[in-house]
């Protein structure tokens, strides 16, 4: 039996500007998301992943097209229904975390809670449940600027959750993490599609992501495209392990035996830190 | 939601605190400009309310005191002390005009006192004799200091030359302080003859002020009859109504400024807030939700504000009267009162506009 989509868009289009200066940033995009999925926007950057990303969330009006989440069309709603809409069924996990500053951990993920009119000793337990599944029962109190990025990263995933929304979108979710918080990062929402059922939409540059991806939409200029075989050459970031495409990646050095590649400038400073203390794998000519 | 907008005003307290201290000055400015007023406006009404007169009697037609001049026949004294309800009766002359001290000259009441005189005199004294004699003047302490001069010191009123023998206090405003003469030297200066100026009456326990002042004017030719309220009431609206534009336009300026300056404090704090708020709309918080929020801070902030512009208003009474005596500043507990509701009033409006842009503007664009 074919699963209903949670997550649809349907000529998704958006365009900033008017006349010659306009600037088509998602160009006709489709494609839909079953309950259980994981699936990866990639692309280069300015590729319009976040645009694309915000219109799903029902974050930015899209210039023609539809987002239909569980059915029912974002943007065809009445105005004053869209937050509400947004708090119940889409869990927004932010690139840059988006806590709110004033608020612990805790209360930073009670908060969509507030939202829709629960706060009662059962979304506290909730709360203190998600934060201790994500290791941070012992942090709970602590003010988003006491915490690392990491730990940032975890509050923004457990707050996206709060209210169990059907919907998990994530922008560039491990793009401030180091490498084993990324990957940690990752199998949360791995595990929240797989285990839980949830549509999960992950924009990332990050190739470990595709690990645990079932899908991967590559969004070229605005468009969605095939992605070529042969536009990959992977080999392993001899600091972290994961995954590299040579093509595309944002540190390299040459070593002894050739160029090495790094998923990010973190590994890269580790490796000149100690470059014997690593196995390297030649990236070929740069 | 509304816990989290009181919260982030505690967590940002220097910038809550910046924007209370802007709401502050903008009322304070405010509250000054009103204080003047409301300081001037009694102050120019102090000789009239302290002279110990329960009934005014003065030359038929006039109601005044405040540039006016009024010639009652003294034979009017003795009919009206003869009136049912009359104490005491006593007489003043009086000119406006100006008084030459220390070089300085100033516009002034010139008040004509006999030496035993128990009413219409100063009634508060810094240094010196409270009545002059022939030859003196008492003038108030404002001008003295002001002047550089000092007990002993010379005064000229036309062309007679006194001797200051006693400075007094609280006779002093912008529009009219009021210096004391003998009253033969102010007769002579006047050509007054037979005339005075207005008759002062003293009123017999439990008799009732109306009644005798509509007693005195059935019964005695050529005169009108104020009771002291009625009389004060009169030279306040007179002298407010003849300073009018100047203050008029004083208030409106001060407030207007004020009302800016209110608006722009809350309108900036709310902007800084702009992007925290667009991540509450992100997270699912719809436009009354962020509107409260963002009205409970401007409120908090402008209450903070009034708070603070009252305290420093109240410290700065007594060091403004002692720095800067020629200005009667006053600051009654309504206006205080009264000024906290049109700054929430702006706060809200100010609060608004950015609260509502910023609920209606989709999250991602606040974000860019």
């Amino acid at each position: 039996m074919t699963r209903s989509p949670l997550l649809q868009a349907r000529g998704l289009q958006k365009t900033y500007g008017e006349g010659r200066t306009a600037v088509r940033a998602v160009r006709e995009v489709t494609f839909a998301i079953a309950p259980g999925e994981i699936v990866l926007v990639m692309g280069p950057s300015g590729s319009g992943k976040s645009t694309l990303l915000s219109m799903l969330g029902g974050l930015l009006q899209p210039s023609a097209g539809n987002v239909l989440v569980g059915g029912e069309d974002l943007y065809d709603l009445p105005r004053r229904r869209l937050p509400g809409v947004r708090a119940r069924t889409l869990g927004f996990v932010f690139q840059n975390f988006n806590l709110l500053g004033a608020l612990t951990a805790e209360q930073n993920v009670l908060f969509p809670a507030g939202l829709i009119g629960r706060v009662g000793p059962p979304e506290r337990e909730r709360a203190r449940a998600l934060l201790d599944g994500l290791g941070l029962g012992a942090r709970r109190r602590h003010l988003p600027r006491d915490l690392s990025g990491g730990e940032q990263q975890r509050v923004a995933v457990a707050r996206a959750l709060m209210n169990s929304p059907d919907v998990i979108l994530a922008d560039e979710p491990t793009g401030n993490l180091d490498s084993a918080r990324g990957q940690e990062i990752l199998m949360i929402l791995h595990d929240l599609a797989r285990d839980e059922g949830k549509a999960v939409l992950v924009v990332t540059h990050d190739p470990r992501a595709e690990e645990v991806a079932d899908r991967i939409l590559w969004l070229e200029d605005g468009s969605l495209r095939d992605r070529l075989a042969h536009d990959a050459l992977w080999v392993r970031d001899p600091v972290c392990g994961m995954r590299v495409d040579a093509k595309r990646a944002v540190a390299e050095t040459g070593g002894p035996d050739g160029r090495v590649v790094f998923c990010s400038r973190r590994c890269l400073e580790r490796w000149a830190a100690d470059p014997a203390a690593y196995a390297a794998e030649p990236a070929g000519p740069g | 939601m509304l816990s989290w907008a009181l919260r982030s005003l505690w967590a940002d307290r220097v910038a809550s605190l910046a924007g209370a201290a802007g709401v502050a000055m903008a009322l304070l400015l405010a509250i000054v400009v009103e204080g003047v007023f409301h300081g001037e406006a009694d102050q120019i009404v102090a000789y009239v309310d302290r002279a110990g007169a329960d009934v005014w009697v003065m030359q038929e037609g006039v109601s005044n005191m405040h540039m006016a001049s009024s010639f009652v026949h003294r034979a009017r004294i003795d009919e009206v002390a003869a009136l049912e309800g009359v104490q005491n009766v006593e007489d003043i002359l009086y000119v406006n005009g100006f008084v030459e001290v220390g070089g300085t000259e100033w516009f002034v009441y010139v008040v004509g006192l006999r030496p035993e005189q128990q009413l219409g005199g100063p009634w508060a004294m810094s240094e010196g004799v409270e009545r002059p004699g022939p030859g003196e003047v008492v003038v108030p302490d404002v001008i003295a200091r002001r002047s550089g001069a000092g007990l002993g010191g010379a005064a000229r009123i036309a062309e007679t030359a006194l001797r200051i023998v006693g400075l007094s206090r609280h006779t002093y405003s912008m529009a009219n302080p009021v210096v004391f003469v003998a009253r033969d030297d102010l007769a002579a200066v006047m050509s007054a003859g037979e005339s005075t100026s207005y008759l002062l009456v003293q009123l017999e326990d439990g008799a009732d002020a109306r009644k005798v002042a509509a007693r005195i004017e059935a019964e005695v030719d050529d005169v009108s009859a104020l009771v002291r309220e009625e009389f004060v009431e009169s030279d306040r609206a007179m002298a407010m109504h003849m300073g009018a534009d100047v203050i008029a336009l004083m208030s409106a300026v001060g407030s207007t400024v004020a009302a800016l300056l209110v608006a722009f404090t809350v309108y900036s704090a709310a902007l800084r807030r702009r992007r925290e708020l667009a991540v509450a709309a992100a997270l699912g918080a719809g436009e009354p939700a962020i509107v409260a929020a963002v009205l409970t801070q401007s409120v908090v902030i402008t209450a903070l504000g009034w708070l603070g512009a009252v305290v420093i208003a109240l410290v700065m009474r007594p060091l403004l009267a002692a720095t800067v005596p020629e200005v009667t500043v006053s600051f009654p507990p309504a206006t205080l009162l009264g000024l906290a509701l049109p700054a929430s009033a702006i706060a809200v409006l100010a609060g608004w506009w950015p609260a509502r842009h910023v609920a209606r503007t989709d999250p991602a664009e606040a974000f860019r």
